[in-house]
């Protein structure tokens, strides 16, 4: 049977069923476009972040070749003299940088830059010349004691206009600060944090106790020979460090961006690995709508089976049949992810601000691949789901399909087969839990987490069937099947709530996750198909009619 | 042709064993019309999805054609299903999402055989089982006469060598089963298929040219 034929047929009745069951094709879509949703919008969110803390970073401390920074600490001002005298810079530039509140705006802040306009205009990424275009306007930045210059998005946001003054509160200092321009950052700084101020250097140390001291130095270096930094960055690095503080750091300036960029990547990995949690929720949910599928059109397909559909042609068929779906799931899951991302926006910044350093992230910044990547992460997602029930589905035999009224247990056969992969499941995470204790390998936590996840998920069909026994549940009850559909829909809920609502939680989610796993309605978890078939059985037929499959047997003998 | 040897079937039932067929032994020519007959549980649609390539026997041999069916794996039944086979089934089974027109060419569309060709041999045999104004509708549209007519359409349009039929009347009323069994007894003729019927029905098997009478899994008796 070639491909083609196969894609025939799905156009003409795959496509259609799903129309035709519009409540369980709803179902597979949403709980795509949920997964879909959660990865772009933690994506989006960690992209933003990022970008918005580099562009702050490069805001901030511009592009220089050589950085002096006392990490927290003053550094002398004499530094400047030292590295101005040495042959390998070319210019350099103090920095002295604080974070000063707004008792007039509350919750508002500024990242107050006091710079040396002389000397740093071969560094800076923000336009300080488009704001002094006449000599009067320069004579001003550096000779009025308590002139700043404001970014135009934050000016706007407090209604400040050039002229209005602006009191600022900072190490126990407070200054009055008059917005004397207006500051237009580099196009390619999108999301930088627009609280950033300029002033004099002068201006903020005389204004809040810093005299003699500056928080960076930032210089730009002579090439050599070939052209290259590497060589005099080195050099110049040996001859200033027995003059530096000991709490000073001084080297290349992406190193700093590393550090906190290292940092920030294992919150952000936390938050990736929640988002795929979710997209794995949702694959529980395609894999048990395409198995509620599978029992409900045994019939049609043990015929196209009985007409000469050979195997891999109904595997593909019903993949197709959840790819179809995926892709609208995938398309509604973007959209609804780009809104969920503005929405966790704040809620990430103030935990990055907490936790990590100062960020203020106000736009979504959309990466096209980010949200490409997660429309194919649902695709595949889906595929894989639809994998195992269409595999199941190309086994049933047509002659057990097509007598009406004859389920196979086919499980019976192997009942502890899910049993026996939640031990191995639960083995496996108490190795990688106590991998990432004892070995100091904390992304192991991850793996952890997903195997709690599949312990629970293949603990379930056991539990199922020893709720089951119970006298409760034991009554049929033919009106209200329980459904695969009907009862995972709270475990999925459960489980992506809880992927949305640990977003913003900073630390590594081991807790986050065994709360979501203590949550988890064990009973309520999907079942593999086998499950289902067997469910289905125990519903519609009486215990008499139904008998166990020996290998390559029919069920009934007529 | 389709021909057994000593053909056995077997499935295990809890921890008893049930034997369906026990040594059946028969040869059906090119182009004959025979009917199996036998009180339920006798084996005779076991017997029939052995010979449609549908199931497999526990022993003995069968041949469709030539073709060794105790031997060739899933794929080439599969194939052999497609291309040289035709059910008919009690219950009909048409795909409630496909029209009439479109479950008549089901056959084809696996094959890969769908052209205006095939388009036009589906309105034919539409119109030789009465169908031709029902062409676009859906099963659901149909009685049960109507939809067993379409399925013995849809068994034919592919030309098989063989058609199998599971108690094709077991599902209708007198009048429509009358109807039925003339379409596929001439149908089978003019396309020189040969045909084999399970069924309970004396008036069924009386319009095959030869009766085989299973009892217990066994041949019984010929006539």
């Amino acid at each position: 049977m070639n491909w083609l034929s196969t894609l025939r047929i799905f156009l003409a009745h795959g496509g259609r069923d799903s129309l035709r069951h519009k409540t369980l094709s709803l179902l597979n879509l949403l709980a795509l476009s949920v997964g879909v949703a959660a990865m772009v919008a933690i994506q989006t969110v960690n992209g933003t972040a990022l970008r918005s803390f580099r562009a702050s970073l490069d805001l901030v401390a511009g592009r220089p070749d050589f950085t002096v920074e006392g990490q927290g600490f003053r550094l002398p001002e004499t530094l400047l003299t030292t590295l101005r005298q040495d042959p390998s810079v070319r210019e350099v530039t103090p920095t002295v940088s604080l974070v000063a509140s707004l008792p007039s705006h509350p919750g508002e802040f500024l990242h107050l830059v006091g710079v040396d306009p002389f000397s740093n205009h071969e560094l800076v990424t923000y336009r300080l010349e488009d704001a002094l275009r006449t000599p009067a306007d320069a004579i001003a930045f550096v000779s009025e004691l308590d002139t700043i210059a404001l970014t135009r998005a934050l000016a706007e946001r407090l209604h400040l206009k050039i002229g209005d003054t602006l009191r600022a509160v900072s190490g126990g200092h407070e200054a009055n600060l008059r917005v004397r321009f207006v500051l237009e950052p580099s196009p390619d700084l999108l999301g930088a944090d627009d609280h950033l101020a300029i002033s004099d250097i002068a201006t903020v140390q005389s204004a809040f106790g810093l005299r003699g001291e500056v928080d960076r130095i930032e210089a730009l270096l002579r090439p050599d020979a070939s052209g290259k930094l590497d060589a005099p960055r080195r050099e110049l690095l040996e001859r200033l460090t027995p003059q530096l503080p000991a709490h000073a750091r001084a080297g290349s300036p992406e190193r700093r961006g590393r550090e906190v960029e290292k940092m920030l990547g294992a919150f952000q990995l936390n938050l990736t690995a929640l988002s795929l949690i979710a997209l794995v929720v949702g694959m529980f949910l395609v894999t048990n709508t395409v198995a509620a599928n599978v029992v409900r059109r045994r019939t049609e397909l043990g015929l196209l089976r009985a007409l000469g559909m050979d195997r891999r042609a109904v595997i593909a068929l019903l993949i197709g049949e959840s790819l179809l779906l995926a892709l609208g799931g995938s398309l509604l899951g973007i959209f609804l992810g780009l809104r969920v991302a503005g929405y966790l926006l704040q809620g990430v910044s103030s935990t990055v601000t907490s936790h990590y350093v100062l960020l203020s992230m106000r736009e979504v910044i959309i990466d096209p691949w980010s949200l490409i990547g997660a429309g194919f992460a649902g695709l595949l997602a889906a595929g894989f789901a639809a994998w195992w029930p269409a595999r199941e589905a190309s086994q049933v035999s047509p002659v057990d399909a097509l007598q009406p009224g004859t389920v196979a247990d086919h499980s019976a056969s192997r009942p502890n087969t899910p049993l026996l992969l939640s031990a191995i499941c639960f083995l496996s995470t108490l190795l990688f839990s106590a991998t990432a204790l004892y070995a100091q390998l904390p992304r192991t936590g991850f793996l952890a987490a997903l195997g709690i996840l599949l312990t629970t998920a293949f603990l379930a069909p056991g539990l199922g069937r020893l709720f089951g026994r119970l006298p409760c549940f034991s009554t049929p009850r033919p009106r209200r099947s329980p459904s695969p559909i009907r009862t995972f829909a709270p475990l999925a809920v459960t489980a992506k709530s809880a992927s949305f609502s640990t977003a913003n939680q900073p630390n590594w989610p081991p807790a986050n996750l065994m709360s979501f796993a203590s949550t988890t309605p064990s009973p309520f978890f999907p079942k593999w198909p086998r499950t289902h078939t067997n469910f289905a059985a125990r519903e519609i037929m009486p215990s008499s009619r139904r008998t166990s499959r020996a290998a390559g047997g029919s069920s009934r003998v007529t | 042709m389709l021909e057994t040897r000593d053909l056995h079937k077997s499935y295990s039932s809890g921890i008893s064993q049930v034997h369906a067929l026990r040594g059946v032994t028969l040869k059906i020519l090119p182009g004959e019309i025979v009917a199996i007959t036998g009180p339920s549980g006798c084996g005779k649609s076991t017997l029939l999805h052995i010979l449609g390539a549908l199931d497999t026997p526990s022993a003995g041999q069968a041949y469709l054609e030539g073709h060794p069916l105790h031997a060739l794996d899933d794929a080439k039944l599969t194939s052999l299903r497609r291309l040289k086979i035709g059910f008919v089934f009690q219950f009909f089974h048409l795909l409630p999402t496909l029209t009439i027109e479109e479950n008549v060419l089901l056959p084809l569309l696996l094959s890969g055989r769908v052209n205006a060709l095939a388009r036009k041999r589906a309105q034919e045999l539409l119109s030789s089982v009465g169908l031709n104004d029902r062409s676009h509708h859906r099963p659901h549209q149909l009685s049960g006469g109507q939809l067993q007519r379409a399925a013995l359409a849809r068994a034919l349009i592919h030309q098989p060598s063989v058609l199998l039929a599971d108690e094709p009347t077991g599902n209708l009323d007198s009048a429509s089963s009358t109807t039925v069994v003339e379409l596929i007894t001439r149908l089978a003729r003019q396309q020189k298929t040969t045909v084999v019927l399970v069924t309970h029905s004396q008036e069924v098997a009386a319009s095959a040219d030869r009766r085989i009478a299973l009892v217990d899994g066994r041949i019984h008796s010929t006539s």
